[in-house]
């Protein structure tokens, strides 16, 4: 448990380094911190998941001064969503299909992300919404797919 | 028989030169080392010599635009971006120890905008880009218009014209430094529309500036 959280905690943190550096500048509009809160808040428990994404949220919100502090409250709302509507579709109904669950999940929580900073910044840009959306969801899968393919990498083999 | 009495000599010969030529190839796979070594590192070095190479032709430029221009530059690096995708702002690697101010703006090499100072630290300073939700600042429109230059993430728009005004498709738009009599470019009007029972024009703004990495701005004093 303590290695699964220093393992979030870095991965966060690597994530959050790429949003600062901005690599490609702003062609790229994917915010990797959310992406890696969507991605805790669907595969870790929910108490260290509220807790990084909290830790996470805060610091956003320090390298935006002059702004509403939205990051810091939006990051452990999504999580703690995202955690009950993933645990009540699975008590619902066991033979319901994990991977359209959590597809449907992501999309939320980044439709929510899009909303509540639309209405922070009071735009509307159908355009860089798309752009954002396609973006954030194919660095997503990306992301979710080196991660499982390493973790099952790193399992000791089975004896019979 | 013949070579009996020459054995000595002959084994002495041989254990001679089979000692030198392992010297040789161990002297000289050593050298080959360090030679790798040494041509790692003068590739590091032609790496950074081509990335100052590249750091001097954009000083150069600065300087030019700083000599035509008149205007007292200070060159800061950008230490990281805003994390938020809704945002365009800069951390800048300077602050009251280089003399920085609240409201002064910025340009690239070329001294085209790049947006204005919003809060000073003692070693770091924030830049606002021109393309932020949260810029507005006012802009001159060819030679007589004027207005209120407001960012929106992909580029900006200039509001409160009204439809009277003299401006047209491709004009110029500029600002006014207090310090120079020079001006600063911000980008061209894309196009004008006004909406049915609207006061006010909105114009679209072409940024001279094309919103790419930046690792270096220069702030006008």
């Amino acid at each position: 448990m303590k290695g699964l959280k220093l393992k979030t905690l870095l991965l966060l943190t690597s994530f959050f380094l790429f949003d600062l550096i901005r690599p490609l500048g702003y062609s790229l509009v994917v915010e990797f911190v959310f992406l890696g809160i969507i991605f805790i808040s669907l595969n870790e428990d929910l108490l260290p998941a509220l807790l990084i994404s909290a830790i996470f949220g805060l610091l956003c919100d320090s390298f935006n001064p002059n702004i509403r502090p939205l990051s810091s409250i939006e990051f452990p709302l999504i999580c703690l969503l995202n955690h009950y509507l993933l645990s009540y579709f699975r008590l619902v109904n066991k033979k319901i299909h994990v991977l359209i669950v959590k597809s449907s999940l992501i999309l939320l929580a980044l439709i929510v992300h899009l909303i509540v900073n639309s209405i922070g910044s009071g735009l509307i840009l159908p355009l860089f919404w798309i752009q954002f959306l396609i973006q954030s969801l194919l660095i997503y899968f990306a992301i979710d797919y080196l991660l499982k393919n390493k973790n099952e990498k790193a399992k000791p083999p089975t004896t019979i | 028989m013949l070579f009996l009495p020459f054995k000595n000599v002959i084994r002495n010969l041989f254990s001679f030169f089979f000692h030198q030529i392992s010297v040789t190839t161990h002297k000289a796979f050593q050298e080959n080392e360090k030679l790798k070594k040494e041509n790692i590192s003068l590739q590091v070095k032609v790496r950074g010599s081509q990335h100052l190479k590249k750091e001097n032709q954009s000083l150069r430029k600065a300087l030019n635009f700083k000599i035509d221009k008149e205007f007292d530059l200070i060159g800061v690096g950008v230490l990281s971006f805003s994390p938020s995708s809704w945002r365009r702002s800069l951390l800048l690697n300077g602050g009251k120890d280089i003399g920085l101010k609240k409201g002064l703006l910025a340009v690239n090499e070329k001294g085209e905008l790049l947006g204005k100072i919003t809060d000073v630290e003692g070693i770091f300073s924030h830049l606002l880009l021109i393309n932020d939700p949260n810029f507005n600042l006012p802009v001159f429109i060819g030679e007589l218009g004027s207005g209120l230059l407001k960012g929106n993430l992909t580029e900006a728009k200039i509001l409160y014209i009204e439809e009277g005004e003299a401006v047209k498709k491709g004009d110029r738009i500029w600002v006014k430094v207090d310090s120079s009599t020079s001006v600063i470019e911000v980008g061209t009007v894309k196009s004008i529309k006004k909406g049915t029972n609207q006061l006010f024009c909105e114009i679209a703004v072409k940024l001279a500036f094309p919103g790419s990495f930046l690792n270096k701005v220069f702030i006008l004093k």
